[in-house]
């Protein structure tokens, strides 16, 4: 990063990317903050029975109930990956988790809000992106619970300090002061921040690299026919890491040039899969499962957009 | 002098969060204060930027009044790595402060559909501007909402010139951005602008076009053309003015 500043500077293509780069990151900056203090209060006030209480031990309701929470806890994913991972420390399982992740994003009503915003208050684009999402999400959430358990997916448990301080996160749960309780939230999600505040710079400094290097109508134009469209589509998401309350407004810059199916399957892979939410997902998951998951999602949303359009017809 | 360095590194341990937490809460506050958030974010970003200017803040009192950091040596040495990478963001921040983007993010942003996609867009701006007669100074974006209800008026605007190889003569582009949350999802905002020597313009000067849009047809899509009257270069607005924000 310092090499580039120092040789690259004054061109212009350092300005597209740092102004890029600077974009994403305050973009997202608010949310994860926001994200780290719900986890933060999560990890204090939330018990692992409240979770085994509120979420059916059966996976199947648990990931149905999972992926359409964005619903009435809506977050966008930058916010999301923080949450998912303390409630994972709470005991929530594998799939629901899962299925929380990816839907919540997209499953949100302020997404469905700008969506149908971005293409001429058309409800029927929203509602097709939002049930798309919901399935997606509830298939890859049935998947990774069925061949992964929590042993093999998840990284360390969170330890809830800030690096090795003694900080007192760590005292036995007896009934300390409601002010003691709210300072260690604050602590814990202050430590959230840090730990995965970094795969956020990593993931919006690729995405700054990409958007300053891929032309968005060169990677569009590459390709004629429809699997490949949605395909280019797939890429430009990962690619570009952008907000998955924005990201309908770029997907509408496409209408005339590809076809609708290759705009959704833009709007549906985005808010589940891009650089910046891989970085970030490294501080929850092992490697294999953020491999198989990406993997899984990225033919899921495929599928369902190819299958979707010959249902259509 | 090992004394002086382990001091030194325990007050570093101590205070290494802090100072992070403070630096991105100056760098909020600073944002917010002179309005250079909109170089970057969509005005009504400003809030969410206000609250995590709040979150920040708390968090740095917690650390600030709680127990520190004890070890020194690796552990201190990830954490100021961390930190670094945390505070990476602000190296580039401070280099783009009086930059823009101009016509190399054009080339990268332009899908060449642009027009039509914000025509379409922008239909619920229509029952607020009514049939009432647009005045004469409009933005760019303005133009993309009006294009049909326009077309044969005169018209005054401003943008950014571009003007590629294979423009024909006596054309440029003038474009802008405009942007829906943040400049990463800017959408190039354009017209042609037509009038004899206008070669004499640098890509990215910024210029004032006073002419009569006429409607053509390019590539299969409706685009407007400004024939120009007057064509007057102007100073480049400030970072915090450059975009239009939807």
């Amino acid at each position: 990063m310092a090499g580039l500043i120092v040789f690259f500077r004054h061109t212009p293509e350092f300005a597209t990317l740092s102004i890029t780069f600077v974009s994403i990151f305050l973009e997202a900056l608010p949310f994860m903050l926001l994200g780290a203090f719900i986890g933060g209060f999560i990890e204090v006030f939330v018990s692992k029975t409240i979770i085994t209480h509120i979420v059916p031990a059966r996976p199947l309701p648990a990931i149905l109930l999972a992926a359409g929470l964005g619903l009435v806890f809506p977050v966008c994913e930058c916010a999301i990956v923080p949450v998912v991972r303390r409630l994972f420390g709470k005991g929530l399982p594998l799939g629901a988790g899962i299925a929380f992740l990816l839907g919540g994003p997209i499953v949100n009503p302020l997404v469905a809000l700008s969506t149908a915003v971005a293409y001429g208050n058309n409800q029927a684009i929203a509602g097709y992106r939002l049930v798309s999402g919901y399935l997606i999400a509830v298939a890859v959430g049935l998947l990774i619970d069925r061949f992964f358990s929590r042993k093999t997916a998840l990284v360390n448990e969170p330890r809830g300090n800030i690096g090795e301080m003694d900080d007192g996160c760590n005292e036995p749960a007896s009934s300390p002061g409601i002010s003691i309780q709210i300072r260690r939230a604050f602590r814990h999600g202050a430590s959230d921040f840090i730990d995965i505040g970094r795969f956020l710079v990593f993931g919006a400094f690729v995405a700054g690299v990409l958007q300053t290097l891929v032309a968005r109508g060169d990677l569009a134009a590459l390709f004629g026919s429809l699997p490949l469209s949605v395909l280019a589509m797939m890429t430009l998401a990962l690619l570009l890491s952008l907000c998955s309350e924005a990201d309908a407004f770029v997907a509408a810059s496409f209408r005339t040039t590809l076809p609708l199916t290759a705009q959704m399957a833009f709007m549906v892979l985005g808010p589940m899969l891009d650089l910046k939410l891989v970085a970030m997902y490294f501080r929850v998951f092992k490697k294999r499962l953020i491999l198989v998951m990406s993997l899984l999602t990225f033919i899921i949303v495929f599928l369902s957009m190819m299958a979707g359009t010959w249902v259509g017809r | 002098m090992i004394r002086m360095v382990k001091a030194m590194a325990t007050l570093i341990g101590h205070y290494l969060d802090v100072f992070l937490f403070g630096l991105w809460l100056g760098v909020i506050c600073w944002l917010l204060l002179t309005g250079s958030d909109k170089a970057f974010l969509h005005p009504r970003f400003r809030l969410f930027l206000a609250g995590g200017g709040i979150l920040l803040a708390a968090f740095m009192g917690v650390i600030l009044y709680g127990p520190k950091r004890r070890s020194i040596g690796w552990p201190l040495a990830a954490a100021s790595a961390r930190a670094l990478l945390l505070m990476a963001p602000l190296l580039f921040l401070s280099t783009v402060v009086d930059q823009r983007l101009g016509a190399h993010a054009l080339t990268k942003k332009y899908t060449g559909m642009e027009q039509q996609t914000l025509l379409r867009l922008l239909e619920s701006g229509k029952a607020k501007t009514g049939n009432a007669k647009p005045k004469p100074d409009m933005s760019l974006l303005e133009i993309a909402r009006r294009m049909k209800q326009i077309d044969g008026r005169r018209v005054v605007t401003e943008g950014m010139v571009y003007r590629p190889d294979i423009m024909p003569e006596n054309y440029l582009t003038l474009f802008r951005f405009a942007i829906f949350c943040c400049a990463a999802d800017a959408l190039p905002v354009w017209v042609f602008v037509e009038k004899a020597g206008v070669e004499a313009f640098d890509d990215e000067d910024w210029i004032r076009v006073d002419g009569t849009v006429q409607i053509v047809d390019f590539n299969g899509t409706d685009v407007p053309v400004i024939k120009a009257d007057t064509i007057l270069k102007k100073k480049a607005p400030t970072s915090g003015e450059q975009y239009l924000f939807f």
